[in-house]
């Protein structure tokens, strides 16, 4: 039999078996997903990096004494030669023009300045910052192919004064390597930030600029300055960048840094007008008259430049996407938070009027059906608080080939309503079929072996189907052992799934699933739609969608209070939750057809799969996401901000919960460990969903793992008493 | 199955006293029913699940080549941000009113290789216009450097001719400052990359700021080239 639930005596060792078998498998399941997250870790950092978030160093120094500095350098001109210990300075030699531009490439600006230099058919000097150039290799080849003279400016432009020799190396060796594998070249001159012109060297700023010489660099100031980064405006840009007398002259402009409109207009105007009056403009060495700065790159030095630029592309790229991917998730969550509240309020209200009615109130018997297997702890609670029910009803227990005598422990308990059906072990929708097969009346209760029912439950179940449209109720489970951690984040989780979700889909006619604690059905739906399906691990998200489909209204009962134990170890949530969200994966996958049919199928397919799939499917597996983005904020990005909007989300669950809580006439208590839910139950939650679809995608088989009793669960009041009077079931012990 | 009440029927209850018959909705004594349960119709076994393993194979091979991708990236970027070298290669600065009328006339024979380096050719004009005051000229000298123009590598603009060698060579050679130590630390004085000849026109006339120099463009200078790294 194809059946996945092959539990029974052979489950432990088959498990055993699989575990040998799965050890090969489990590297790949959990080593992709690690890599991905470090590769992903990785590409925000580096976006940090070069956008200046992450080791970005924004003091600027105040000037400072210059009794330090030579005086020579004081009083010589902008370029500054500190490479062997004897400092000198040249000039710019008369009639020529070095135009200077800081801080690009710029995908705005530096374009246009290229351009207008190139109408102009002059040269300049572009001191770039690493960062800069890496993110736009494009204009630095471009800069080189159009004759200009690339200079470095540091890669995150920090204030070097305030810089170790280490910091210092690194900007430069990174700022190479970003110029390495944007254009292929290397250079020997150097601009450092927040210069100014040779006079303003001070006891700060010049051992920096010693520093940098020891390395081999030249120093290069200005000794014009035209102001274009204040945007003065065009006229004066021009009159400040103008040089006096014909003289030489190291005009300083920006290519980036905001707004450079003045300063391209500026060049409109200076370079023709300079070039008729005898000026040229040139690159720095070319007018020294010494060889190009540039040295070409090749071998591993090429390699690396290239490897880290293209790194830089790939992460911009796909931290952009995933970026906007987050924010549009992000909108549709929150939507979809603004939605629940809507409807849930629409739908208390509209239940809970005076004057509502499903229609003439039901009394006639109904079925309810227990399938048990191994449930020895908890069966005896669950048929004693189905006996005490209010609603005249008839019990079948279906025992599903126990081992533990499930089946003889009820007959022992001679009630007189209850039936035991035996079957051998064929799984839990098997057991279903038979049970329905057996089953007197024409409306059909489901629950689970170890659900305990209120005496009002099944009466509040059933009212609804005195509309005839109504194929399938959904009960309102609720956590009994909600005093653990584990089961306090589970009993938030159902309180807000049972009244905030289900009212939803209530309303909007798509509920997804019925749960298999306390569910009804109209006979004759289950049969037209072929009974229980073996099919999927979620027979019951199975059935439900199965019965839209067919036209029929799928309700929410809010009375209809049933007790069930949530697992209370982590293993145990684990595969309960791992089958639940297969399951789900499953039974979508199975339904897709109705996205395209016509009719109620069709409305089902279109309104509600899409969007259980989106919430429940597709949108968890970027829940990592958050929390990747979370940890970069917290530990490079804007701490506070990203603090701040974890709170936001958190306060948005929070009222949403306590809404539900106070729909649901819950204590409020219980919210407390919200916060910790969004920390840790959460991942467990992702993590399990990341599973599913890693073996929905490999087609593994996957066993049904049962949850482990302990019979813990009571309703409160009534039924407690006597199954302390049977004195049988041991208060929270593990089954053997 | 552990069955330890003998003989007993499935679908019947225990209660000794119980005198009625069970009967199911459609009036069939329960007792008769069958007692195995038969698998639903229609089911095409379970969701996903494919049995061949063949999907397992595909994605596992998938899975591993992304997990190599990522990985290589991630190291690469580590490889790249970490370590690296600071220093700059040598630029010889002779500084513009050093050098001398003579040298040009020597550097005109050395049909170098180098580089040649396309932005050059524009600077040529620069002589030009100082000495005779018109832009224009020199403007025009472009095409000289013939410089194929970028390709990529912007050569140090080394002085076209120059011979690779020897380096030491020339006393004359202004160079001077950088020159010894240039020669000597950095790059070698040999053309790192061969390059077409350049300079067609070469001229003689390293001498730029002289306002007699002549138009004629005059990209290089005589002075020590620079090689690759």
């Amino acid at each position: 039999m194809n059946s996945p639930a092959t539990r029974g005596r052979n489950g432990r060792k088959k498990r055993k078996a699989s575990r040998g078998r799965s050890r090969l498998r489990l590297p790949m399941r959990y080593l992709l997903p690690s890599t991905l997250l470090v590769a992903l870790l990785a590409m925000l950092m580096l976006r940090g990096y070069v956008h200046s978030e992450i080791l970005a160093d924004h003091r600027v120094r105040d000037a400072d004494h210059s009794d330090q500095v030579p005086k020579d350098v004081l009083a010589g001109g902008p370029v500054i030669d500190a490479r062997s210990g004897d400092a000198k300075t040249l000039r710019i030699p008369d009639r020529r023009i070095v135009l200077t531009f800081d801080d690009g490439p710029d995908p705005v600006w530096t374009p246009k300045v290229l351009d207008k230099l190139k109408e102009y058919d002059a040269h300049g000097v572009f001191f770039v910052t690493g960062n800069m150039a890496a993110r736009h290799p494009d204009l630095v080849r471009r800069m080189v192919e159009e004759g200009h003279e690339l200079g470095l400016h540091t890669f995150n432009h920090p204030d070097l004064s305030y810089q170790s020799t280490g910091r210092i190396d690194w900007e430069l060796s990174q700022n190479q390597l970003a110029l390495a594998g944007a254009a292929g070249i290397r250079t020997s001159i150097f601009r450092p930030p927040y210069s100014s012109f040779s006079d303003a060297m001070d006891n700060k700023s010049w051992p920096v600029t010693e520093y940098i010489g020891s390395r081999g660099y030249l120093t290069v100031v200005n000794d014009t300055d035209s102001e274009d980064w204040k945007r003065p405006g065009v006229r004066a840009i021009v009159e400040r960048a103008t040089p006096k007398n014909g003289k030489g002259a190291i005009i300083l402009m920006h290519d980036s840094g905001g707004d450079r409109s003045q300063t391209v207009a500026a060049l409109d105007t200076l370079l023709p007008d300079l070039k008729e009056r005898g000026y040229t403009f040139t690159r720095l060495t070319t007018a020294l008259d010494s060889p190009s700065a540039h040295t070409p790159v090749t071998g591993f030095a090429l390699w690396k430049g290239k490897a880290f630029v293209s790194a830089v592309a790939v992460s911009e790229r796909i931290t952009g996407v995933l970026v906007v991917g987050l924010a549009v998730i992000g909108a549709l969550v929150l939507a979809r938070f603004g939605l629940m509240l809507l409807l849930s309020f629409l739908h208390a209200r509209k239940v809970r009027r005076r004057n509502f009615s499903w229609g003439e109130p039901l009394s006639r018997p109904v079925s309810v059906l227990v399938p048990a297997y191994n449930e020895r702890e908890c069966i005896e609670a669950t048929v004693r608080s189905l006996a005490a029910s209010e609603h005249p009803i008839e019990i079948i227990v279906i025992d599903d080939g126990s081992t533990d005598g499930t089946a003889d422990l009820v007959e022992a308990m001679r009630l007189p309503r209850v039936r035991v059906v035996r079957q051998q072990n064929a799984g839990k929708p098997a057991a279903l079929n038979n049970g329905i097969r057996h089953a007197r009346y024409d409306i059909v209760v489901m629950m689970d072996g170890d659900t305990v029912f209120e005496p009002a439950t099944v009466r509040e179940l059933v009212q609804p189907f005195a509309d005839p449209r109504v194929g399938a109720v959904a009960g309102n489970a609720k956590v009994g052992n909600r005093d653990s951690l584990i089961g306090a984040w589970q009993h938030i989780e159902y309180v807000m799934g049972f009244n905030l979700d289900r009212r939803m889909y209530d309303v909007l006619g798509c509920m997804p699933t019925i749960p298999g604690a306390v569910g009804a059905f109209r006979r004759e739906a289950l049969e037209r739609v072929g009974g229980m399906s073996e099919d999927t691990l979620a027979e019951d998200t199975d059935i439900t969608m199965a019965l839209h489909r067919d036209g029929w209204r799928v309700v929410y009962a809010e009375n209809a209070r049933a007790w069930t134990e949530a697992p209370e170890s982590v293993q145990q949530l684990w595969s309960q939750r791992y089958r639940w969200s297969y399951g789900t994966m499953q039974a979508i996958w199975k339904h897709r057809r109705a996205v395209i049919e016509r009719g109620p199928s069709g409305r089902f397919g279109r309104v509600g799969l899409p969007f259980v799939s989106l919430f429940m499917v597709v949108a968890p597996l970027l829940a990592p996401l958050i929390d990747v983005f979370l940890l970069y904020g917290l530990v490079f990005g804007p701490t506070g901000k990203t603090v701040a909007a974890w709170f936001g989300v958190l306060v948005v669950q929070a009222v949403c919960a306590a809404y539900a809580f106070r729909l649901d006439r819950e204590r409020m208590t219980h919210l407390l460990s919200l916060p910790l839910q969004q920390i840790l139950y959460r991942q467990l939650m992702y993590v399990v969903l990341l599973q599913s679809w890693i073996t929905a995608l490999t087609g593994g088989r996957l066993r049904w793992q049962k949850l482990r009793r302990t019979g813990a669960v009571e309703a409160p009041g009534g039924v407690s008493a006597q199954r302390r009077g049977t004195g049988s079931v041991p208060e929270r012990r593990p089954v053997g | 199955m552990d069955n330890w009440r003998e003989g007993k029927r499935t679908g019947h209850t225990h209660e000794p006293n119980d005198a009625t018959i069970q009967l199911d909705g459609l009036g069939r004594q329960l007792a008769e029913l069958p007692g195995e349960p038969a698998p639903p119709d229609g089911s095409d076994g379970p969701v996903f699940v494919d049995e061949s393993g063949r999907r397992s194979k595909t994605f596992r091979r998938l899975g591993w080549v992304l997990a190599t991708v990522c990985a290589g990236y991630a190291v690469t970027l580590v490889f790249a941000v970490l370590g690296g070298n600071s220093s700059a290669p040598w630029l010889p600065l002779s500084g513009p009113k050093e050098k001398a009328r003579a040298e040009q006339v020597e550097d005109l024979p050395e049909p170098s290789a180098d580089t040649v380096d396309d932005g050059l050719s524009d600077d040529a004009p620069e002589p030009g216009p100082s000495a005779s005051g018109s832009p224009s000229a020199g403007a025009s000298g472009d095409p000289a450097g013939a410089t194929p123009s970028a390709t990529s590598v912007v050569v140090p603009a080394g002085a076209a001719e120059r011979p690779s060698a020897s380096a030491s060579a020339d006393p004359s050679r202004p160079a001077g400052s950088g020159g010894g130590g240039g020669g000597a630390t950095k790059p070698a004085p040999t053309t790192s990359t061969a390059k077409p000849p350049v300079d067609p026109t070469p001229s003689p006339e390293p001498e730029p700021t002289e306002p007699t120099a002549p138009p004629v463009e005059d990209p290089e200078q005589p002075v020590q080239e620079e090689s690759a790294p």
